[in-house]
């Protein structure tokens, strides 16, 4: 199975998906595409999308697929089934594409990478992103403040000699903030923050470059050996009901 | 005579290849345990000819080798642990991915990374 997506500026054409799609097999894989009717079942579990159907044919294997346009969310989406032309079964593709969803109702965004997890509003998008031996960091931005969420591991041998707190001195922005540790939802954790003292400085922060307002946490989950960590910076205040609900959601699979 | 000659490439070897070899110590090492465990590898390097002669120059004894230590982290003694003789690298990729409770890849990024530097200084070979 294979799936692609992608959001959709301006207006959607299925024929000139499938025109594409075509061109492109028909130059690295040297076969066919032809568009396909739907099954009934197909078209019922796919209800809520605009829907086309191709197939094509190799030696030993068929290809079916759906090329999906959410009007709603405008991401178009391509899900190709690959069976052997010997056994077919169409029970399998239908259980899956029943399931399909490609947004959230609640304007959140699931971002799944590896071994982490978490729920970050849609009007964040994804800038940046890093996958290193021991440490992943997703960057999410929103034009006025910006999501960092971290990922360490393992956390048995990072806090040998020393504490969660301790950990937390490494980071660069560390050094002028006066972390606490406290128990968080039954975990280790460790936040601090940086908010301007002064209502002047708080109204010249906006002039500055640099973020002035800034927010952590990093928590220890334990049963996974990991250290979890968020940071969110800005140039205006944060919604605390917001870092609160990203720091829930934010796990380790 | 052609002037830019292109190097001939080395021996390629593919991901499955490289993770079915075993890592095998270098004889020529000696290494030492600290109290906290982890372990100082003491190499011989030979000398740069310009650093020889300069030691020759200001009257030191004719070395054209030194010994280098090489201190590991607690990550790095846990691998060097398992380097044996017996063990394919794929092997040590996943007994210290049990062991600390990491992905298979990101422990696999980590394994060979570590294992391409120990390369590098002679420490190990690949058989």
């Amino acid at each position: 199975m294979e799936v692609k997506w992608g959001p959709i500026k301006g207006k959607f054409s299925h024929s000139a998906h499938l025109k594409r799609l075509s061109a492109l097999h028909r130059k690295t894989l040297q076969k066919t595409v032809t568009e396909w009717q739907l099954p009934f079942e197909w078209e019922i579990a796919l209800s809520d999308y605009q829907v086309s159907g191709f197939t094509w044919q190799g030696q030993t294997t068929i290809g079916q697929g759906v090329i999906l346009y959410c009007p709603s969310c405008r991401n178009a989406t391509l899900i190709q089934f690959f069976q052997p032309k010997s056994i077919q079964t169409a029970k399998i593709p239908l259980e899956i594409l029943k399931t399909f969803n490609d947004h959230r109702e609640d304007d959140q965004v699931v971002w799944c990478a590896f071994d982490i997890r978490a729920i970050i509003p849609e009007n964040y998008k994804l800038v940046n992103h890093r996958f290193e031996a021991g440490k992943y960091e997703l960057r999410f931005a929103d034009g006025v403040q910006k999501i960092n969420l971290y990922r360490w591991a393992p956390a048995s041998v990072l806090l040998r000699q020393r504490d969660l707190r301790q950990f937390a001195e490494t980071m660069p922005d560390f050094s002028s903030c006066n972390p606490t540790a406290e128990i968080i939802q039954g975990r280790q954790a460790v936040k601090w923050s940086q908010i301007p003292r002064f209502k002047w400085l708080r109204w010249a922060s906006r002039l500055k470059p640099k973020p002035s307002y800034q927010w952590w946490r990093l928590w220890h989950v334990e049963e996974k050996n990991r250290i979890l960590g968020v940071k969110m910076h800005g140039k205006r205040p944060f919604d605390s009901y917001l870092l609160n609900r990203i720091c829930t959601n934010y796990e380790s699979l | 005579m052609k002037v830019f000659k292109k190097k001939p490439k080395g021996i390629q070897t593919t991901r499955e290849e490289a993770l079915k070899c075993i890592p095998v110590k270098n004889i020529q090492i000696s290494e030492s345990r600290l109290e906290s465990g982890e372990i100082i590898i003491r190499y011989p390097t030979t000398m740069r000819p310009w650093i020889a002669g300069l030691v020759k120059r200001l009257g030191g004894p004719p070395v054209k080798t030194q010994i280098k230590k090489l201190q590991l982290d607690e990550l790095g003694t846990a691998v060097w642990n398992l380097i044996d003789d017996n063990r394919s690298v794929r092997q040590i990729i996943q007994v210290f991915a049990e062991s600390h409770r990491l992905q298979m890849r990101e422990a696999e990024v980590a394994v060979t990374q570590f294992m391409h530097e120990l390369g590098k200084r002679g420490l190990i070979g690949l058989r």
